[in-house]
């Protein structure tokens, strides 16, 4: 049988986990911050590909300025 | 110091990617780029990050700029106003809708002559109708019988030229002239006018011009009567004339005292 005690310890971090994760995403929104860093990527990748590699260029700018603003 | 292999594998890798783009000839999907770009923006400004926002804002209409100044600007073509002037009838235009080939040489000399090259005629008018300039001269030269042959093949029943009289058509004339010579002559009349008078004119009915007649218009035993005091209007033209007519002969024998005394007096 289960230890009621380890489930509800386990329910109970698990429930604290989920909310700092939303304490933490509502606040810094770091999942769409990915979502946004991985469409920028995928649209320099395409301008490289075009060859319109000042478009790639600048890009890859605006991706370095947000790195060094996480740091 | 840059570690040789490394640089040797960084350079073999992009000759890679490079040759791969090339060989993928796949068009890539700008479309998509912008979409990722438009979404990436309304994430950033969603999340407070406006700096990015702004630069991807500052991209997007970069792009968009770009895109619009070096988009191909719209050939048209010359105006109907110029094409006629250059010397283009309505009549050409129609023709050339119907595959007209002289209507094409037409248009393609004026579209020659307002500046256009080949290439560019090619795109108005359509490869299949372009001509080159010393095909369409000589299509279009109204001296050459291309121009017939080709109304004549729409329609042969069609006279080529109405102005002539066609086969089968009479001919009828009408004269211009106020001249009494030949004023109502007909065929008939002009037979019958060669028959009695030598001449197709009417020569018979020309009255003479004068209105007053004077001694020398008349025959001369006649013009003596002008003078005359009295005038015997019972007297035959015989008695006029003095001419003595001998009952005995025949009637058509005229004898003429002065002519006898004239011929003894030549005999004597």
């Amino acid at each position: 049988m289960y230890k009621q005690a380890s489930v509800e310890d386990e329910l109970y971090r698990s429930m604290e986990k989920s909310l700092v994760k939303n304490q933490t995403e509502n606040r810094y929104g770091f999942d769409k911050l990915v979502k946004a860093i991985d469409l920028l990527s995928t649209a320099a990748n395409i301008f490289d590909q075009a060859g319109m590699v000042k478009e790639a260029n600048e890009i890859t700018n605006i991706l370095e300025g947000l790195a060094q603003e996480l740091k | 110091m840059i570690n040789k292999s490394v640089f040797e594998d960084q350079l073999i890798s992009g000759m890679q990617d490079n040759l791969q783009k090339q060989a993928s000839n796949q068009t890539p999907d700008l479309i998509k780029a912008a979409n990722c770009l438009h979404t990436a923006l309304e994430i950033f400004e969603e999340i407070g990050s406006q700096k990015q926002a702004d630069q991807l804002l500052k991209l997007l209409h970069k792009i968009a700029q770009h895109h619009t100044t070096t988009t191909k600007p719209v050939e048209q073509l010359p105006s109907v106003k110029s094409l006629m002037e250059a010397g283009l009838t309505q009549k050409d235009l129609m023709e050339f809708s119907k595959n007209n080939p002289v209507a094409k040489a037409k248009v393609n000399l004026v579209l020659r002559t307002l500046g256009l090259s080949e290439h560019q005629i090619a795109r108005f008018i359509g490869p299949a109708n372009v001509m080159s300039e010393e095909d369409a001269k000589a299509v279009a030269d109204p001296n050459r019988s291309f121009g017939k042959m080709w109304n004549w093949m729409k329609d042969p029943t069609t006279p080529t030229d109405p102005s002539r009289v066609q086969p089968g058509e009479t001919l009828q004339f009408e004269s211009v002239a106020n001249d009494r010579a030949t004023k109502g002559l007909t065929p008939e009349k002009m037979v019958a006018n060669l028959k009695n008078h030598g001449t197709e004119f009417n020569l018979a009915d020309v009255p003479p011009f004068k209105r007053n007649l004077d001694f020398d218009d008349m025959e001369a035993d006649f013009a003596d009567l002008l003078n005359a005091d009295t005038f015997d209007l019972n007297a035959s033209d015989d008695d006029l004339l003095g001419l003595e007519v001998a009952p005995e002969d025949d009637l058509l024998q005229v004898s003429d005292q002065e002519a006898f005394s004239d011929f003894e007096d030549e005999k004597n």
